[in-house]
């Protein structure tokens, strides 16, 4: 499904986020990219939805090599992945289903699609009773799912989550980690960025590990000499 | 598709409520840029009208004082066919050139006083007797110096010189309105592109057209264009409507008549809608690129 061939990304202004990193992920799998501030989670993130080209080495998604996808096919490669940004993202001045009616209509669904499915993605990230909230008037742990039933509109293929649990106390970013889970179990491939130790270590999954943007380890559930 | 339309024209109309001050300015620039060229485009072609209605001949229409019978009118016609150079005299009745402004302008001329003399037009062979002809007419003693002389010659002369006026004063007077108008929408697109950078980096985000990113901002200039341009066709057809009636009334020109009417107001909105696409696409290409 992803797989990095020797990727470098090299900022301007010579900051290297991204050395020589190599790794593949199969389909179905729920991946951790475990790494401290500043080890370049995000910018392996943003290699995946194009919004970065790397450097020098290979991006490939179900076998494509992402910088040879023209320009304006972007926003149609966009439409496979969903990408729950570290910012999240929402708009303040819609409401919870105005957010998601948004972007649907943006990605190009019709508006008979948005009346039907905007309801079900509510439902199933326990948001109906808040649909008529602004987001400054949302817990972190709800604005949060609103932001992954964002990226779940199109369908995707492959999800990425950077730092979904970032400001959320241990009991709700355990429910933030179930909700990945279970749209994992429904066959999307997640990726996951995070800093959060404990939920990690708690959760025998796959961990690829980031330090100054080279991968130190991939290994399946967390070795216990680990302190990132 | 309709339902693309739909999200994009929504789009465009909360941009232009959100800008809404900016707007306004941009759409009355745009109105005053367009009636500035309507007018001009109007002037200029009730003046190709008139020298299309001149023709190439070279003729006189001398007026004759009030009251004189139509003895006085042979005897003047005799006068004037002895004149060097003379082709051909026709008298234009005063009641025939009433009775065409009757129908013409209806209900601002019913029940005036029929404002025109008796006339007497002059055909002559070459330009250069034309001001001896003129100069004789003038000396006769049932000539009316108050209602003058027309001489196609001389109006020729000066609308040709209105006609270059209307080109190059004309042209630079549309250059810098139609500049002003444009920029005024380029820089409210640019205003709305900010207003709109989270909407935006949302609709990237997941996967958004190109198109459907771009077309709500070409559509708030084309729109805005369009209103100025509306605005404008309305204030044309209202100016040449009392200008007409003028014209109709003191018979003080030659040229006009008529309004512009409905092509007009038509085709300064399609023209107002361009002008605004092409600013607000400027305005994209320049600033939606760099929004991430
Ligand atoms: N646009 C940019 N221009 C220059 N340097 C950048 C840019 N974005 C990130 N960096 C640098 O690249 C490195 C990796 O950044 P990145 O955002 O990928 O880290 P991260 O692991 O996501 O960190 P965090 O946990 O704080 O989100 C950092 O040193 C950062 O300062
Ligand atoms: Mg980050």
């Amino acid at each position: 499904m992803v797989e990095f061939e020797d990727v470098s990304v090299e900022y301007p202004g010579g900051v290297l986020a991204l050395s020589e990193v190599n790794l593949t992920i199969q389909r179905g799998e729920f991946v951790f990219l475990l790494g401290q501030t500043g080890s370049g989670k995000s910018t392996l993130l943003k290699l995946l939805i194009r919004e970065l080209k790397p450097t020098r080495g290979r991006v490939m998604i179900q076998g494509r090599d992402l910088s040879t996808i023209p320009e304006k096919s972007v926003p149609f490669f966009r439409r496979k992945i969903g990408f729950v940004p570290q910012d999240i993202g929402l708009l303040p001045n819609k409401k919870v289903w105005e957010n998601l009616a948004y972007a649907m209509r943006a990605a190009g669904h019709s508006r008979y699609e948005v009346r039907k499915r905007v309801p079900e993605f509510l439902e199933r990230l326990n948001l109906l009773h808040r649909s008529s909230a602004f987001p400054r008037a949302l817990s972190g742990g709800e604005q949060q799912r609103v932001a992954i039933a964002r990226a779940l509109i199109n369908n995707p293929v492959l999800l990425l989550a950077d730092e979904p649990t970032g400001h959320l106390d241990p009991e709700t970013s355990r429910g933030i980690l179930a909700v990945l889970e279970d749209i994992n179990t429904r066959g999307t491939t997640v990726l996951m960025a995070t800093h959060d130790l404990p939920i990690v270590q708690q959760s025998a999954k796959r961990v690829i590990r980031l330090e100054r943007g080279t991968v130190v380890s991939d290994t399946i559930g967390l070795p216990e000499e680990a302190d990132a | 598709m309709l339902d693309r339309l739909e999200f994009v024209l929504a789009e465009a109309l909360e941009a232009i409520r959100r800008n809404g001050w900016m707007a306004f300015a941009a759409i009355n620039t745009t109105a005053i840029a367009l009636l500035v060229f309507g007018g001009l485009a109007y002037a200029y072609v009730g003046i190709q009208n008139r020298l299309a209605e001149l023709g190439t001949q070279f003729t006189l229409i001398v007026s004759i004082k009030d009251g004189v019978g139509m003895d006085g009118i042979h005897e003047m016609a005799q006068y004037a066919r002895k004149l060097p150079g003379v082709k051909r005299v026709v008298h234009l009745p005063k009641e025939e050139h009433w009775k065409k402004v009757l129908q013409k302008y209806p209900d601002i001329s019913r029940g005036a006083k029929n404002p025109f003399p008796e006339q007497l037009l002059i055909e002559i062979a070459s330009m250069e007797q034309v001001d001896a002809v003129r100069a004789a007419m003038e000396r006769h003693p049932l000539y009316w110096p108050e209602k003058g002389i027309q001489d196609a010659n001389r109006e020729r002369f000066l609308l040709r010189k209105l006609t270059d006026f209307v080109h190059f004063a004309g042209a630079l007077l549309v250059l810098f309105t139609f500049l002003t108008a444009g920029t005024l929408i380029y820089n409210t697109v640019h205003l709305a592109v900010m207003a709109r950078r989270q909407e935006i980096h949302t609709m990237r985000l997941v996967g958004a057209s190109h198109a459907t990113i771009r077309w709500p901002f070409l559509l708030e200039g084309g729109i805005e264009g369009m209103l100025g341009g509306i605005l404008a066709g309305f204030a044309l057809w209202g100016i040449t409507a009392w200008l007409s009636r003028l014209v109709a009334t003191y018979s003080l020109l030659q040229i006009g008549g008529g309004t512009p009417g409905w092509t007009g107001v038509w085709s300064l909105a399609a023209l107002g809608a361009a002008l605004g696409m092409l600013a607000a696409g400027l305005s994209v290409r320049k600033y939606l690129g760099a929004i991430r």
